[in-house]
């Protein structure tokens, strides 16, 4: 019989690409973006011995910055709230329907992810822009508003982007969840005189909620840090972290902010995402 | 002794990737940064061509960039002791300014370019030696005509009520941005020392859109997203010869004209043949056909006459050319930052 010592030795090996990787290509830069943060740097090079808080301070002390992190939140949330509400009643769709019907549905929930995201969102910028843009057209040919509206340039505008771009991370875990719940249950409380509203909101939710959060957590996360996506649809004035961060750097070439508006970025994703983890595990305690 | 042996291999192929010389530099391939949209076909069509066709072994590739953005890129490589990624750009005068601060650019080898002997002075003066007067623009009005009725004249007539909501701006951390900016100020008695008049006025001019770029910027006219706005002459050109109904004029008290010049970036692995590009951007082939329709790139080669058909964009009597707003860009430049901050503050929704 084997020994599990041996065992673990050969599931190192296996991990070992992968981790050394990892230091590399993650780890070490990510210990180098907190650090420029700490160190004064001029024309791209840092100032040797010059250990400073100052850059931290500067920022967390200006009220500013706190007013486009909450945006960036604000934007996050939306998304992810968006991509709940249009992806839920898909992925339910999806565990109703024959298989010829299923395929049609995977097809349509996986076709954005095969193409760029950075073209699908200027695919955006022509439906929503300006009085020739679809929806414009769209609603002033209905009457529904005499003067077009502007979508383009706002976060209006960043958030249908988003919930498109991000739909699929919402419902592929979702359809995962539905999936794996066991029919009986629900045939039991139809059976026990429950209507269909009853069963799905105190039988199918309850038991698709480990799908929910852990989409929830997929899109928030990808949202609260995308780039090109306000970038291209919320104009030269949307200020979120990750447009900021960019024009820090490439733009004015302000190295030190750019790294310490990048570790807040992390470091508050990675809070959020541990409060929704403990907040998932409360609400998902019945599951142990 | 395995996991030695893949521990190796992994450490390896990541330093094998690590230390692998960049593609670019093998290859012969001279990388060039250019306008975006239709204004980088001069490039292409006059530049690019026929270098290539006289060096076939080599190739140039345009990258579109009109925000300075391959800059943090080449002041990393530099920083690095790397080669950089980027062998040429054009810069207006407040970046080049910049760059020549930041010593990211190479010094002209006059020698190796004979047409300099053909550039206004003036302008080749203003280089201080670091690339070649390229071109020159102006930052005008531009407008949709067939909803705007009344020509605008002076730059105060992006303030007309009328036009509420429907004035279309870029930041300040494009050329453009900073060039309305100093015209702003100038229109309200300020000056390049004392931009306060002009943040007061452009606070004033809201709500108006914001592109991120002056190319997103002339999109909205396409959009018909804006009807007036601040612009470069060559944008307005281009959008004009695709049919639609877009005028530019140079306000009163005067158009900007901003003088783009074209570099060698310091790292460069071409310094010597970049050389020949420069002096084929200053040769009378070039410099006609940039400031032919429907480009109207302001020639800067003595021998090169304006076009009639360029009269609407750039000056062709020395009248005109008298009435350009000139900006003293060495007082702006190392503000630079501040004002990105600054309109960052004032205008970040």
């Amino acid at each position: 019989m084997r020994s599990p010592r041996v065992g673990t030795w050969h599931q190192a090996e296996l991990a070992a690409p992968a981790v050394v990787f990892l230091i590399i290509f993650l780890a070490i830069p990510l210990l180098l973006l907190f650090a420029f943060g700490l160190v004064d740097i001029r024309a791209a090079r840092v100032v040797p011995g010059s250990w400073t808080l100052e850059h931290y301070a500067r920022i967390l002390g200006d009220p500013f910055y706190y007013r486009i992190f909450l945006r960036t939140f604000w934007m996050g949330l939306g998304a992810t709230i968006f991509c709940l509400l249009f992806g839920y009643p898909v992925a339910y769709l999806f565990t109703r329907v024959g298989p010829a019907a299923r395929q049609v549905l995977l097809v349509l929930i996986l076709a954005p992810l095969l193409t760029n995201a950075v073209v699908r969102t200027f695919g955006w910028m022509i439906i929503l822009g300006g009085q020739k843009g679809l929806i414009n057209a769209l609603l002033l040919r209905v009457g529904l508003i005499d003067e077009p509206v502007r979508i383009l340039y706002t976060m209006s505008g960043v958030l249908i982007g988003l919930t498109q771009i991000q739909l699929p991370f919402m419902i592929l875990p979702v359809i995962a969840a539905l999936e794996g719940q066991d029919r009986s249950l629900q045939e039991a409380a139809a059976g026990l005189g429950a209507t269909w509203a009853q069963t799905f909101f105190h039988v199918v939710v309850p038991l698709s909620l480990p799908g929910v959060l852990t989409g929830s957590a997929l899109v928030f996360v990808i949202s609260y840090t995308n780039f090109a996506v306000p970038a291209l649809l919320g104009g030269g004035s949307f200020a979120v972290i990750p447009t900021f961060i960019f024009e820090q750097i490439s733009a004015l070439l302000q190295w030190n902010n750019g790294a310490v508006l990048s570790s807040l970025l992390l470091g508050t994703a990675m809070v959020m995402l541990w409060l929704f983890n403990r907040a998932s595990a409360r609400l998902l305690r019945w599951t142990r | 002794m395995r996991q030695a042996v893949i521990l190796g291999l992994c450490f390896g192929v990541l330093g094998a990737m690590m230390v692998a010389p960049p593609l670019s530099g093998q290859s012969g391939e001279i990388v060039m940064i250019s306008y975006a949209g239709p204004s980088q076909e001069p490039h292409r069509f006059y530049l690019v061509e026929p270098f290539q066709q006289a060096h076939p072994g080599l190739t140039v590739r345009l990258v579109p960039d009109e925000a300075g953005e391959y800059v943090a890129r080449v002041q990393a490589a530099l920083a690095a002791s790397r080669p950089s990624s980027v062998d040429l750009a054009p810069n207006g005068e407040p970046p080049h300014l910049r760059l020549i601060g930041l010593g990211l650019l190479e010094r002209t080898n006059t020698d190796l370019v004979p047409n300099l002997k053909l550039a206004y002075q003036a302008f080749v003066e203003k280089s201080q030696g670091y690339g070649v007067p390229a071109t020159y623009s102006l930052i005008g009005i531009a407008y949709n005509s067939q909803k705007v009725t009344k020509v605008p004249t002076s730059w105060k007539d992006l303030w007309d009520p009328a036009y509420r909501g429907k004035v279309g701006l870029t930041s300040t951390s494009s050329n453009l941005g900073l060039g309305f900016l100093v015209a702003a100020a100038k229109m309200n008695g300020g000056d390049e020392a004392n931009l306060e008049p002009a943040w007061q006025a452009i606070r004033s001019l809201q709500p108006f859109v914001i592109a991120p770029n002056p190319t997103a910027l002339a999109q909205l006219f396409e959009r018909e997203e804006i009807v007036i706005a601040p612009l470069w002459s060559t944008d307005a050109a281009v959008l004009a010869s695709k049919g639609l109904p877009i005028k530019f004029v140079k306000p009163q008290p005067g158009a900007i004209a901003i003088v783009s010049f074209l570099s060698i970036i310091k790292g460069s692995q071409f310094t010597q043949i970049a050389h020949e590009l420069l002096n084929r951007v200053l040769s009378v082939e070039y410099q006609s056909k940039a400031a032919a329709r429907p480009y109207f790139f302001g020639p800067t080669n003595v021998k090169v006459a304006v076009p009639p058909e360029a009269a609407d964009y750039i000056p062709t009597t020395l009248n005109e050319i008298r009435r350009l707003q000139t900006v003293n860009w060495p007082v702006i430049v190392p503000v630079r930052a501040a004002i990105v901050e600054r309109w960052n503050r004032e205008f970040a929704r």
